[in-house]
């Protein structure tokens, strides 16, 4: 091998490991805080404050996830948060993608107007809608019901939804369905052949929805009462402003569970969240 | 086009608005179940409360249903309820600095119309207490759920060990003692930080009203013969001399106090006494909350608990009715038995705190406990509690005042713990226009 | 010879109309009522602290906003905050994404764990960081003393607070940045890279000339959207861990808007400085829209 070949390959696995490193570091980074939370959640309580801080716990315990049942009806809260998103998400995404072909295909008066509102959306912080919410549920008999949360939780699903659907429909180049059509399809069918083509957009759509439902405290604070609705935000935060005497243990187990489900999706997440909002471009 | 625009947009309000309307018909009133809703805490108190709920539902037949909410939210719900047309919640459990703006809402049920001030206080409770609550003469809540009170907690060791007695005695001429005075603890203080100890863990936090403000400074204040706005004569009291000059002790003391402000109040000055240690260094002295007493014998160090030397803020949580609950009356036998004597008895030995009963206080089960007689003494005992300031804009005050109080603290430090005086002065003064513009003066 | 009357909406407009209308009736309900009425009580003053019902006071409420210090301050914290936090972002997210834009092993792995800041609930981001940044029992102080460097109080020192949430937002939304890139630069075709190393073009040359061209428009998405989140969704991380304190060094607009309404009860005030974070984001969309366009 000659002295210049060796030289660049020599170069070329330095910068590859170099590359390695920096990743390396960048996953520390990233990692840390989850690991912390998680390394609490496993230290006895009277271990769980210590000077200086124990990077490593010396004593594993699984007591707090145990005790967990016992400090706040866990279950309960789960089950909310997921009959609360589900419910979110079904109704976004249906009333959303079906909003977002109609801006799609058709040219209707007021559609440009339509669109802008849905961008304008993102941009009130969700403290506006708080005080007004809680009078239309109140009004509506919605609070404490799984409705009334789902109802605001749409505020954040639904103009998301219209928006990235549409570009992704948008995608789909009309001339498909004329063609579909002239084969003899109904307009009804070929609207539903495009929607399947749209799959993929809808899946990303889901799981970025999802997560802001999922992780969504504000509303739920406010619309609920009882463990009859409230999420499991709420449910921690209700530990974490005790008059006193705060279960760090517990707080940190039940978020640790908490992200299971969102962790779990990770790896979905990654793949289509950046695709969506390069095509919205 | 544009017609036809304008016709579906006006089909879709009108279809909103009928069902808007529908829905807000008042509803058939469903007879008056007996059942209240509460908003409530959590903590100790509320364990024993729901322990012992079931006998008051024996004894009356009213189901209570306690809504958990967090601490800080509860002022958002309940004024949030109270904007509603349909309200759900019948009473709560609120603080004492949120119930001037909450009263002056017109929300809450005055309890002299269930029993007059006489009554309350031929019952035993105590009049200062009641005073400290009453609002425009009215009465919106009794201290039944949570009283806690501030003492101070020493290491016994440290105070009986001879070789620190001898430095004391030596420095400042008289013996060392668990202080009674504030130029007793400001020595004492003082000689623990130059043997390397925390002179005295302070009540200084950003989360909680911040800055030493409301726990340790408007007592102060008080006791200095200034204070921060004088609700009866509408004067604003902050920068006068008495105000001031305890600014300036506070100020000075500090220096023998833990580094800064505390980031999460209780919970760490809980683990600084439980360790004994905060920062790196031990601790001599704490001026902290009475709950803590029970946990003593599991801290590292031995402690034991005296006379906090300055009055009080009162730290006062307990039930109140609220005004457009159909079921007020329900909601006022609830009040009367948390406020009872046997469940009285049964929270104040829960968590070590004050009594709002004298009866309690002087029942011989309770006295037997030694926490007692100091906690009675700093609270209220030998010194009057320092009444909040009783206006609608009382939060905003307190607000503006921690604000200040920090600066003056950070000030402080910058320069090397001099000029506590003039730094005290300017704060203050600053504080005294905050004021004068959230009160529109 | 009749008239045939054109009709006065084509068959396609209505049936365009009918698709919006179920999204457009809920977006009514939960969104432009809410909407409306925070515009409505903008301009007006509801002293429910006093027990009196709501009257009209025009523009009042944002002109005593605008010559309040403390709002001036909340906004500076605000703007100061997005100047630091989303640069930083674009800068780690743009270097991670260009490391990862390669023949890597585990790449998959490597994007997913770096992904899991951004998709963990906000609550639970800030109580990491919060446990992170205790003087005493946080790791960050303990971790920072191996390289010599003295304990910082976080969460209370009037000077650092407001950095304690830019770096717990920084962690929080680079990967959101590093994913867009990424996938921006994934959409590079790789012919542009071979031309022009086979022109003999530099790293460097390529990088600017190229790559970076390329992904103007993602860039501007990016852009756009995570200044928008750094004014109005900033909420959850400054409420958990500092709660604008201390004093009002990490006070934000979000959270001066939330404690305007439930903490002191100025519920028209409230409604005027959300309708300003509307305008301010509008107006910085604009801007990011505009010098998108023009290179």
């Amino acid at each position: 091998m000659s002295k210049g070949a060796a030289k660049r390959i020599l170069r070329k696995t330095f910068s590859r490991l170099g590359i390695y490193v920096i990743l390396f570091i960048a996953l520390v980074w990233a990692l840390f805080p989850l690991y912390w939370i998680f390394s609490t959640s496993v230290k006895p309580r009277d271990k769980i404050l210590s000077v200086p801080p124990k990077l490593i716990p010396d004593q594993l315990t699984f007591e707090n996830y145990q005790r967990l049942s016992e400090v706040m009806p866990f279950l309960q809260y789960f089950f909310n948060s997921a009959v609360i998103t589900g419910g979110a998400l079904a109704l976004g995404l249906t009333i959303g993608s079906l909003a977002a072909y109609g801006l799609s295909r058709y040219k209707f008066p007021g559609s440009r107007y339509f669109l802008g509102f849905v961008i304008v959306s993102r941009m009130i912080p969700y403290v506006a809608f708080v005080l007004p919410i809680f009078l239309i549920d109140s009004n509506l008999g919605l609070v404490d019901t799984y409705f009334g949360v789902i109802l605001p939780h749409l505020i954040i699903v639904l103009p998301f939804t219209i928006w990235l659907m549409k570009s992704f429909f948008d995608e789909i180049p009309k001339a498909f369905e004329e063609a579909a059509m002239v084969d003899g399809c109904s307009r009804l069918r070929a609207m539903l052949i495009a929607m399947r083509l749209a799959l993929p957009g809808l899946g990303t759509t889901a799981i970025l929805t999802f997560l802001d439902s999922w992780n969504e405290f504000m509303f739920a604070l406010t619309v609920t009462r009882t463990p009859a609705s409230q999420t499991l935000p709420v449910g921690i935060a209700l530990q974490l402003q005790r008059l006193y005497g705060v279960p760090w243990g517990v707080i940190t187990a039940a978020s640790f569970l908490f992200c299971i489900p969102v962790f779990a999706l990770g790896y979905f997440i990654q793949k289509y969240v950046a695709k969506t909002f390069v095509l919205g471009v | 086009m544009v017609w036809a625009t304008v016709l579906v947009v006006i089909i879709i309000i009108a279809g909103i608005a009928a069902y808007w309307w529908y829905y807000t018909q008042p509803s058939t009133p469903t007879p008056a179940a007996k059942v209240i809703n509460i908003a409530w805490t959590e903590g100790p108190e509320f364990d024993f409360i729901n322990s012992k709920v079931s006998e008051f539902t024996a004894q009356t037949g009213i189901t209570v249903n306690f809504l958990k909410i967090p601490r800080e939210h509860i002022v958002e719900r309940l004024m949030l309820e109270m904007l509603s047309s349909t309200p759900s919640v019948d009473g709560a459990v609120i603080y004492v600095l949120e119930a001037p703006t909450l009263a002056s809402t017109g929300g809450l049920v005055d309890l002299y119309t269930y029993r007059p001030k006489s009554e309350w206080i031929s019952e035993s409770f105590y009049q200062d207490q009641l005073e400290m609550l009453e609002f425009n003469g009215s009465l919106y809540y009794v201290p039944s759920i949570w009283n806690g009170a501030l003492i101070n907690f020493y290491r016994t060791d440290l105070f009986s060990n001879e070789t620190l007695k001898t430095l004391f005695k030596t420095e400042f001429n008289y013996n060392l003692t668990v202080p009674t005075t504030p130029e007793q603890l400001m020595d004492v203080a003082r000689f623990f930080s130059e043997q390397g100890y925390i002179g005295i863990h302070l009540q200084l936090t950003t989360s909680e009203m911040g800055a030493g403000a409301y726990t340790f400074y408007p007592p102060l204040a008080a006791y200095y013969g200034g204070g921060l706005y004088n609700t009866t004569t509408g004067q604003i009291t902050c920068n006068s001399t008495g105000s001031v000059h305890a600014l300036e002790y506070l100020l000075n003391l500090t220096q023998y106090a833990q580094p800064t402000v505390l980031e999460d109040g209780t919970f760490e000055a809980e683990q600084a006494i439980m360790q004994g240690q905060s920062g790196g260094k031990q601790l001599a002295m704490a001026d902290q909350w009475s709950y803590m007493y029970p946990m003593l014998p599991n801290a590292t160090y031995p402690w034991n608990i005296s006379e906090r030397i300055f009055p009080q803020q009162p730290d006062m949580l307990g039930v109140t009715i609220l005004k457009n609950s159909p079921k007020k009356d329900y909601v006022w036998q609830f009040v009367n038995w948390t406020s009872s004597f046997e469940i009285t008895k049964g929270t104040t030995l829960a968590t070590p705190k004050a009594p709002c009963r004298s009866d309690v206080a002087n029942d011989p089960e309770v006295k037997a406990n030694y926490w007692v007689k100091v906690i009675v003494d700093s609270y209220g005992g030998h010194k009057p509690l320092v009444p909040v300031i009783k206006n609608p804009h009382a939060t905003e005050i307190y607000e503006a005042m921690m604000r200040r109080l920090g600066e003056a603290f950070s000030d402080f430090q910058a320069a090397g713990h001099t000029n506590a005086h003039a730094i005290a002065q300017e704060k203050l003064d600053t504080l005294y226009g905050d004021i004068k513009t959230i009160l529109g003066i | 010879m009749r008239n045939t009357k054109k009709p006065i909406l084509s068959k396609e407009e209505i049936i365009g109309l009918l698709m919006i209308t179920p999204a457009l009736a809920v977006l009514a309900l939960v969104y432009f009522y809410p909407l409306g009425y925070n515009i409505d009580l903008s301009f007006s003053n509801w002293p429910i602290k006093e027990g009196l019902p709501k009257y009209y006071v025009g523009l009042d409420n944002y002109m005593r906003l605008f010559s309040d210090r403390d709002f001036q301050t909340v906004i500076v914290n605000t703007l100061f905050f997005t100047a630091l936090s989303v640069p930083t972002e674009l800068f780690i997210g743009l270097g991670i994404a260009l490391l990862l834009n390669r023949e890597l092993k585990g790449k998959t792995v490597f994007i997913t764990l770096l992904a899991l800041p951004m998709i963990v609930a906000p609550v639970v981001a800030a109580l990491a960081w919060k446990w992170l940044y205790f003087y005493d029992y946080g790791a960050l102080n303990y971790v920072l003393s191996f390289v010599g460097i003295q304990p910082i109080r976080w969460m209370s020192d009037v000077n650092y607070a407001i950095y304690s949430i830019i770096i717990a937002d920084i962690w929080t939304t680079t990967p959101f940045m590093m994913l867009i890139l990424y996938a921006g630069l994934q959409m590079i075709p790789t012919q542009l890279y071979e031309a022009a190393r086979m022109d003999g073009a530099s790293q460097w040359h390529i990088f600017w000339r190229i790559t970076l061209p390329s992904l103007k428009s993602v860039l501007a998405v990016a852009l756009m959207i995570r200044t928008i989140d750094a004014f109005t969704k900033l909420f959850d991380i400054v409420y958990i861990i500092t709660g604008g304190g201390p004093g009002y060094a990490t006070e934000v607009l979000p959270t001066f808007g939330y404690k305007e309404a439930f903490t002191f009860f100025e519920l028209g005030r409230s409604a005027a400085i959300t309708m300003i974070t509307l305008l301010i984001s509008a107006v910085m969309v604009v801007i990011i829209l505009r010098s998108s366009r023009r290179k």
